[in-house]
């Protein structure tokens, strides 16, 4: 053994710290961004749908570009199940003009680079005839003008900030316009009308928080006050203190994913007088909750898997096949709701146009609707974002270990956001 | 004075985890001369023990010793096959604490999901404080970390344990001739270090969202605590980090209460780049 720490004077171990640590943290951040090229070049995988038989045709290729690592693969994988009851249904009704739904599936790892790269490969390579996906508002960034130069139909499914607008680009989750707005009258109404904005610091919130300024009055309520914060965010206390000084009826949380702020939110007793509520909440991310935190939450979305289920009458049917293709205790978000949606609207505009045309197809949705688990969509034909059923859903607390998730109000159906002029080309 | 209160309870708590944190790399550090780029997964996996002792039904303390056991024995695993083959080899070691890092956070994602989790706090409610309502559970988080940090200081400067480990840092080599196990030494000093990680993951765990990630950010700020109290200090003396972690832990909540998240992480990180350029030493007098 050799011994280096025998003579160690001290200025030596302290330049030594300085120079291992600065080194240590210049790899992570060199790794990290390797690991991303690396995983651009790894292995892609098909999962084969088409359950042979009956067509003479070749099957239809369909892009699935889903995180299935690298964070928020809970949201990719609802998707890629809502995708897949949705093309087995498809395919048992005959297929997309006679043609089998094939997904050639690539995880885009959470990563706008990969996902752009991924969509390429898809596009150019495997030659699909549409793609789901991708996910995150960055990763739609990173592949919305390749896929629109190629005239290539993506079905966007995540719930997100509102405002896209492209011919090829159709969006099936909720939007401000379907969830917020909305929403906020009952909030108010309901709860009080001093609101408090806070969320993590990326484009969607700074979008939301932006629009906040405008609906919480035009709703009657007044905006007391916002705060975001960085991903990296471990302490939830200071941006809970800062509402807390405002005196807040009701912090409207912008966090997905971040359990901590709503357990900070109890441990320091805010309840009691503030109501905490959620836009882009779940029934998958209350379950993780303690139960005191669990408690008395609200959040507005186009379906979710109540106590009683929603009387939609697609629901049950919906419910039932899910639990039968992937097991009787899985949980299942609006997330798998709106790609199932989609997916069944944009198969049927292709039936209709008898063409997998991405004009033809485009001309055969415009204002086409689905009756799907949560009620009634619509495709707009003015910007290709859905009108969408919109409820409010509250937890009463958990029962026998589960939470228990009621529908406090149908808020009926809600217009996508309006025109946004620009014309489609036919 | 009321909100003073509240905000000062706040830098403590969250000083105090910090303060653990940091402890436990430079146990790392100041005995082993190791610089443990994983130390932060070992804090996700004392969070993750809570979690896990939890859902098996053993409540929170029987959850807390799980996280730290799982985190204690994980570094002394960790210790064995990596660090005592490449100690002498600083980039190889570096390089094999990433590894792990990645290997640890992929192995959470696996085996719990990758969405957060929460723990529940033993206690629930608040407690009359200097007249304001304080949440019980992080004045019990607290008085585990003073209760820890003092248990430490007494195994260190009057138990034959310290006396041996102080003997190691001294002079590696006159020890290990004066018949100490040195190995013995660093394979438990090592385990004591992730340990610590460990239960500051647990003691944190009931505040914040558990996510395999979610050690990151804690290795960053360890590094600050260490960096600004001074390498020296520490490595002579490591109770000297409760001093950094105190002073990183306040100004990080003041910023944090002054300014948008964003900039009150860029004004921490300057100040700590500003303070290093021109006091090397760290900030306290030697």
């Amino acid at each position: 053994m050799t011994e280096q720490g025998a003579e160690q004077g001290s200025g030596l171990a302290r330049r030594e710290f300085l120079k291992r640590g600065t080194l240590g943290l210049v790899m992570l951040g060199g790794i990290g961004s390797a690991s991303g090229l690396l995983a651009a070049c790894g292995g892609s995988s098909s999962a084969g749908n088409a359950s042979g038989g009956g067509s003479s045709r070749d099957p239809l290729k369909v892009g699935l570009l889903v995180p299935l690592s690298g964070g928020y693969e809970v949201y990719g994988t609802q998707a890629k199940r809502g995708a897949e009851l949705a093309a087995a249904e498809i395919n048992a009704a005959g297929g997309v003009v006679g043609r089998k739904i094939q997904f050639v599936v690539e995880d885009t790892t959470n990563t706008p680079q990969v996902a752009s790269q991924k969509l390429q490969k898809l596009v150019l390579q495997d030659k699909v005839t549409f793609t789901i996906g991708p996910q995150s508002s960055a990763e739609r960034e990173a592949v919305i003008d390749f896929a629109m130069a190629h005239k290539h139909p993506l079905i966007y499914y995540i719930s997100y900030e509102g405002g896209a607008c492209d011919q090829y680009l159709y969006c099936f989750g909720p939007t401000p316009a379907t969830s917020i707005e909305p929403y906020l009258s009952w909030l108010i109404a309901n709860h009080g009308k001093r609101i408090f904005f806070t969320g993590w610091d990326y484009v969607a919130n700074q979008v939301i928080g932006d629009g906040l300024k405008k609906w919480v009055p035009a709703a009657g309520g007044e905006l007391v006050g916002q705060e975001l914060v960085p991903f990296t965010t471990t302490d939830f206390g200071p941006q809970l203190r800062k509402a807390q000084a405002t005196n807040p009826d009701i912090v409207f949380n912008g966090m997905y994913g971040a359990p901590g702020l709503q357990e900070t939110f109890t441990q320091f007793g805010m309840k009691d007088k503030t109501h905490l509520a959620g836009w882009a909440l779940d029934r998958a991310q209350v379950e993780a909750l303690s139960p005191d935190a669990a408690a008395n939450l609200s959040w507005c979305a186009d379906w979710e898997d109540t106590t009683t289920p929603l009387s939609a009458p697609a629901n049950k049917k919906f419910l039932d096949s899910m639990h039968k293709m992937f097991g009787p205790d899985i949980t299942i978000t609006g997330t798998a709701v709106d790609t199932y949606v989609g997916l069944h609207m944009y198969a049927s505009a292709i039936n209709k146009a008898s063409s997998t045309d991405a004009d033809k197809a485009s001309t055969a949705i415009d204002g086409s609707s689905f009756e799907g688990p949560g009620g009634r969509y619509t495709l707009s034909s003015d910007n290709h974002n859905v009108d969408a059923p919109a409820y409010v859903f509250t937890t009463s607390g958990v029962k026998a270990g589960k939470v228990d998730v009621l529908m406090a109000k149908d808020l009926g159906e809600q217009k996508a956001a309006p025109a946004c002029g620009r014309k489609w080309q036919h | 004075v009321h909100s003073l209160v509240l905000h000062g309870l706040d830098a403590l708590f969250y000083s105090s985890t910090l303060t653990l944190v940091a402890l436990g790399l430079a146990v790392v550090f100041g005995l082993l001369g190791v610089i443990n780029i994983a130390h932060g997964e070992f804090v996700a996996l004392g969070a993750y023990g809570l979690v896990l002792g939890q859902s098996a039904g053993l409540g929170y303390w029987g959850g807390l010793l799980v996280g730290v056991l799982l985190a204690a024995a994980a570094g002394g695993i960790t210790q064995v096959v990596i660090v005592r083959r490449l100690q002498d080899n600083l980039v190889m070691t570096l390089l094999a604490m990433y590894g792990l890092s990645l290997v640890i956070r992929e192995a959470l994602a696996w085996a719990f999901g990758a969405a957060g989790r929460s723990a529940h706090a033993p206690v629930a409610g608040k407690v009359s404080l200097a007249g304001v309502d304080y949440p019980a559970y992080r004045l019990l988080g607290l008085l585990i970390v003073f209760g820890l940090v003092v248990v430490l200081g007494l195994l260190f400067a009057k138990t034959r344990v310290g006396i041996i480990s102080r003997a190691v840092v001294e002079n590696r080599w006159i020890a290990q001739t004066v018949g100490i196990n040195v190995k013995w030494v660093d394979f438990t000093m090592f385990a004591l270090g992730t340990g610590l990680a460990g239960l500051a993951g647990a003691v944190l765990a009931p505040t914040v969202s558990v996510y395999p990630a979610m050690g990151q950010q804690f290795l960053i700020l360890s590094f600050l605590v260490v960096i600004f109290t001074g390498v020296d200090r520490v490595r002579r003396n490591l109770f000297v980090v409760v001093v950094g972690a105190l002073a990183i832990g306040v100004l990080s909540n003041v910023l944090g209460l002054h300014m948008r998240g964003v900039v009150a992480q860029i004004v921490l990180l300057m100040a700590v780049v500003a303070i290093v350029s021109v006091r090397p030493q760290g900030l306290l007098k030697s």
